[in-house]
């Protein structure tokens, strides 16, 4: 007998990440297909409020973990409350958002299950009941098609690449508390702390403003910022910059910073070398500015100014002030 | 032998019997191997830039019941812990993990020094033990390998500050992304 989907929906303060909705969408996908339920478990800190969103999205029912020590993702506390779930529930699929915190249990829960999970999908489909995921490898140069033959599937999906879709009419869920009893572990998670005021994460964010070598220097990032601040986006940069200690490494987009997948990515003198190219190519629509009209980012940018970054992105944010309609 | 140029005292290579498709695979041979000696820390590479998978690491201490830290900027050693940071969405967690423990790096825990000459000579003199190790079932298969579908040509809207005002409206009206 088939089982259910289980949807790992990941919580940061006391509400859902959007990634979370991303995946509890595509869970419900899957759920109708395979004519089952959807289950979601919620994990975190002052979210007995919020469980019963995830209805919205599709979750037939809703765990709920909700424990102070739970706000921040400490993985043997974690993985004890999804092994208990999922043996409890025994689904045959397992969706959690390829986020760092998804990422980190996903792995963990496969290796007790004696099952396999799929990194950052970008695609789900079913075939005998059987699990198949697409996923870039080599740095976004292939895409492998992989299956999984055990069961649970697990597979964490790449945020902003699956798209949140309240279902009509909407899941009224009933939401279970689970009692969390803290096992023993050593490790301790100590603190949190934000970087700067950033509000979201470059992986979450549907617009980014990338800035480059081209920048010359760490105090023009400020033009950058005041274009991300009028589209509601984040700042991103280039190798070239982070190595130069222009940019923080958690700002870097390529293959050894953040794979990214917006709406929109602007990249503002920014040459587009391979190892930046991989971490934005799926990104949805490419804008470049540079003032080299040689440079390899026009060969698979969208749209492309050839220009000055210090005269055309200043310019870019009055003209996106007007067309938002602010002063 | 650069990780013995660098520093390492002995290699062991575990050469498998097929290409390793499944993380799950490598990690148990690997907590296999690693059963019997004794350490403080295990230091891995956040993820394989082959099949971008971010999964051994975590899954060889989960095998060998130790603390595992994913993807750290920073780590500290002193007093039988291990106090890491881990870089996560929005800012960084620090954590403490009492030793013997796993921790995965991200790119800037440490820059990677260049061996010297003397280092390179030194590194052939120490030893590399060849262990065949026959890799467990797969529970993941890659079924095929497609090419990514390639971006439609795009276009240079034009040059300097008088392009402006068209990218806003392709951007609105094409694209429709605004």
């Amino acid at each position: 007998m088939t089982g259910e989907v289980l949807v790992l929906a990941e919580s940061s303060g006391a509400a859902f990440r959007k990634a979370a909705l991303e995946a509890v969408t595509e869970g419900r996908r899957l759920a109708d297909l395979l004519n089952v339920s959807e289950y979601a478990l919620a994990i975190g800190d002052g979210l007995k409020d919020r469980a019963a969103e995830l209805g919205k999205y599709g979750a037939d029912r809703v765990f709920l973990a909700d424990d102070p020590s739970l706000a921040l993702f400490q993985p043997d506390y974690y993985r004890q409350i999804a092994l208990e779930t999922i043996k409890r529930v025994n689904p045959s699929i397992v969706l959690a958002a390829a986020t760092s915190t998804g990422k980190d249990l996903a792995p963990r829960l496969a290796i007790h299950l004696s099952t396999a999970a799929a990194s950052e999908c970008t695609r789900l489909e079913l075939e005998n009941g059987k699990l198949i995921a697409t996923r870039p490898a080599y740095a976004g140069k292939v895409l492998l098609i992989v299956r999984i033959n055990s069961s649970p599937s697990i597979a964490t999906l790449r945020p902003n690449v699956f798209t949140a879709k309240e279902v009509v009419p909407r899941k009224k869920p009933t939401v279970e508390q689970i009692e969390f009893v803290r096992p023993d572990s050593r490790m301790v998670v100590k603190e949190f702390v934000t970087q700067g005021a950033k509000k979201l994460d470059l992986t979450e964010a549907s617009v980014i403003v990338s800035g480059g070598r081209g920048m010359g220097g760490p105090q023009n990032y400020k033009i950058l910022e005041e274009l991300a601040e009028v589209m509601g986006g984040v700042v991103g940069a280039s190798r070239a910059s982070v190595d130069a200690g222009w940019r923080p490494h958690s700002d870097q987009v390529g293959q050894t910073g953040r794979t990214v997948s917006p709406t929109l990515y602007i990249a503002a003198g920014i040459s587009g070398a391979i190892q930046h190219r991989v971490g934005m190519i799926n990104s949805k629509v490419i804008v470049a500015i540079n003032k080299d009209p040689e440079a390899p980012i026009f060969g698979f940018a969208d749209y492309g100014i050839v220009g000055d970054v210090f005269e055309v992105i200043p310019a870019l944010t009055r003209e996106m002030k007007a067309f938002y309609g602010k002063t | 032998m650069k990780a013995l140029a660098l520093g390492a005292d002995r290699a062991v290579h575990l050469k498998s019997d097929k290409i390793p498709e499944d993380p799950g695979s490598i990690a148990r041979a690997l907590a296999n191997e690693l059963k019997g000696l004794e350490f403080d820390v295990l230091l891995f590479g956040k993820k394989g830039v082959d099949d971008d998978n971010q999964q051994v690491g975590q899954m060889v201490a989960e095998l060998l019941r130790i603390p595992c830290v994913t993807q750290i900027v920073k780590l500290d050693v002193s007093d039988g812990k291990g106090v890491a940071q881990r870089e996560v969405e929005g800012g960084s967690i620090t954590v403490e993990a009492t030793l013997p423990a796993a921790f995965t790096a991200e790119k800037d825990l440490t820059v990677p020094r260049y061996a010297s000459l003397r280092e390179l000579v030194a590194a052939r003199k120490k030893p590399i033990v060849v262990k065949d190790v026959q890799l467990p079932m797969s529970a993941i298969e890659i079924v095929s390998i497609q090419n990514p579908p390639p971006r439609p040509p795009g276009k240079i809207v034009g040059k300097g500050v008088d392009a402006v005002p068209t990218l806003v409206r392709l951007l609105h009206e094409e694209a429709k992304v605004i």
